[in-house]
């Protein structure tokens, strides 16, 4: 597997008090679906801006596809790594939606011509372009979202981070994004998806999780074996995924002799 | 506090072209020993209700009764009244994480307290108190809120608006953003703070939340009261029409009523394992 970001030994402090990251090892690959746990205060965020290259850490390095990211060379991560907020209100510039997918290429100075034909496009795929001329204020949480999600598609990323993107949506908003990142990697299959959350049913289905506990790396694993240690977790301030709570009893009351994480799956199984 | 809405309709720039109706003829009394969640999707209302309460907003017509002061459209908001009424209302915002301004925690919390008791020399005291309830202790006092985590914001952001002690706690999302044990922690602290007699009106996505702690609940779409009643029956039937999120107990109780297996008295994991062996 080709490793698209490392970090080496890395460290991060706001202030001189205490360090918010503490020597960070991490090799993410190229296409990997992967949510970055723990509990508020756990450097998740802190994170998720180090990649991206939004904060310099304190010492260490970070490698972006094998090259090493320093003061001159952080264009090389800014074009290629995109970050959707968890505020959507708190990322919109432009006075119509086109206007603010525009924004970003501007900065690239993409030709005018080609600039609509890359806004429709994607905003075709997102499922907003009948919204491109309205303004961002105006539209529900999911759509801000969308519009956020597609500003940053436009610019075709190999990266994007999820940052708590989810966790002002209404069910209904969260699915749509729920659905829409599935789409995009059921598109581009190369595409990194990062997710920082606190939805573990969300991070259930991700490839890996990372958990995080003040400032430092404790687990690193596949969702399944993540939640096995629910003890450590509970410890961290974090929870299990209710389907893993729910697998977990029947297990230990032998009303099934295996766990089943698919929902449809396991009602089936209990129906028989 | 009894709060009342009457043919209450209420509109956004009512006046102009871009008029559009948020709440129409919304009828309700809260019940003012409960706590009272307001539910439904992006868009419904909910935040325009409880802004009306506190006289953020004022009707379009009808009228909102908040303890005794009526508001309606024609109302002259005098500032004594309004003042009078808002110190018995802590109203915590939406990303409320984000409104701190002061250059140390204390004096963030001290605020709401100053401007509304000016003559009051124990206003730190009384910050500290909230800062020991929200779960900050003594060594956040002098931090700058910036340095602080989205949770720890969030808990001080709680900390001012309990710190004044209302009668009254309007939240609007108090849980977003905050793990598991954080929602549990703020929602158990909100529950302990209700049994002292504080009246408690929850805005929240969160149907989880709802079943546990709400003891009523008001469904909101199209800017109509769609349903209310208890959280337990309400959230039992198909809520998903109104773009609600059934808790997973029920939707896992819902899934297998449908293959024709019903569990009846189920109202977490352990009930539900109980009642399966039963079954057989």
């Amino acid at each position: 597997m080709n490793e698209i970001i490392k970090l080496k030994n890395i460290s991060y402090a706001y202030s001189n008090t205490r360090d918010a990251l503490t020597d960070i090892n991490l090799t993410i690959n190229k296409g990997e679906d992967i949510s970055i746990i723990g509990h508020n205060g756990s450097g998740k965020s802190t994170l998720a801006k180090l990649i991206a290259a939004l904060l310099k850490p304190k010492s260490g390095n970070l490698y972006f596809n094998n090259v090493e990211i320093n003061n001159k060379n952080t264009n090389l991560i800014r074009d290629k790594v995109g970050m959707v907020f968890q505020n959507p209100d708190n990322q919109f510039i432009g006075i119509t939606v086109a206007d603010d997918i525009a924004f970003g290429l501007e900065n690239r100075r993409i030709p005018r011509d080609k600039m609509s034909q890359i806004i429709e496009e994607y905003s075709k795929k997102t499922g907003i372009y009948e919204l491109l001329n309205k303004e961002p204020a105006t539209l529900s949480g999911g759509q801000k979202q969308r519009v956020a999600i597609t500003g940053i598609l436009a610019m075709s990323p190999e990266v994007i981070i999820f940052d708590e993107a989810l966790a002002m949506l209404d069910p209904r908003g969260k699915n749509e994004i729920l659905k829409l990142i599935k789409d995009i990697k059921k598109n581009n299959s190369d595409i990194t998806i990062i997710r920082i959350t606190h939805d573990l049913d969300e991070a259930f289905y991700s490839d890996r999780i990372i958990v995080l506990s003040e400032g430092k790396i404790v687990n690193d694993n596949t969702p399944t074996e993540v939640f096995k240690e629910e003890d450590k977790l509970i410890k961290l301030g974090l929870d299990l995924p209710f389907i893993v709570k729910l697998n977990k009893e029947l297990l230990k009351e032998g009303l099934i002799d295996k766990a089943i994480y698919d929902f449809d799956l396991l009602i089936e199984k209990l129906c028989k | 506090m009894q709060i009342e809405f009457k043919n209450l309709y209420f509109n956004y720039n009512n006046n102009s072209e871009f008029k559009v109706t948020v709440l129409k003829n919304i009828n309700y009394l809260i019940n003012k020993n409960n706590i009272t969640a307001i539910v439904g999707k992006t868009g419904s209302g909910k935040s325009t209700l409880t802004e009306l309460i506190n006289y953020f907003l004022k009707p379009t017509s009808g009228q909102v009764i908040t303890d005794g002061f009526i508001s309606e459209n024609s109302t002259k908001l005098k500032f004594k009244v309004v003042n009078k009424l808002r110190k018995k209302i802590g109203y915590l915002f939406q990303f409320s994480e984000n409104q701190l301004f002061e250059d140390t925690v204390i004096k963030d919390v001290s605020f709401g307290v100053k401007n509304f008791y000016p003559k009051d020399d124990g206003y730190e005291q009384k910050s500290k108190e909230a800062l020991r309830l929200v779960g900050l202790d003594e060594s956040f006092d002098s931090r700058s809120p910036f340095d602080l985590s989205g949770g720890e914001k969030k808990r001080v952001a709680i900390a001012g608006v309990i710190a004044y002690k209302p009668d009254l706690l309007i939240l609007d999302e108090p849980t977003a953003g905050l793990d598991a044990q954080g929602k549990k922690e703020i929602m158990d602290l909100f529950k302990k703070i209700h049994e002292t007699g504080v009246q408690i009106i929850l805005i929240t996505h969160d149907m989880n939340v709802v079943l546990e702690y709400a003891d009523e609940m008001i469904v909101l779409d199209n800017g109509s009261i769609q349903k209310y009643g208890s959280p337990k029956e309400i959230l039992k039937e198909n809520v998903e029409k109104y773009n609600l999120e059934t808790p997973h107990i029920y939707k896992t109780i819902n899934a297998l009523k449908e293959k024709g297996i019903v569990l009846n008295n189920v109202t977490d994991i352990p009930s539900l394992v109980t009642e399966l062996k039963k079954h057989g």
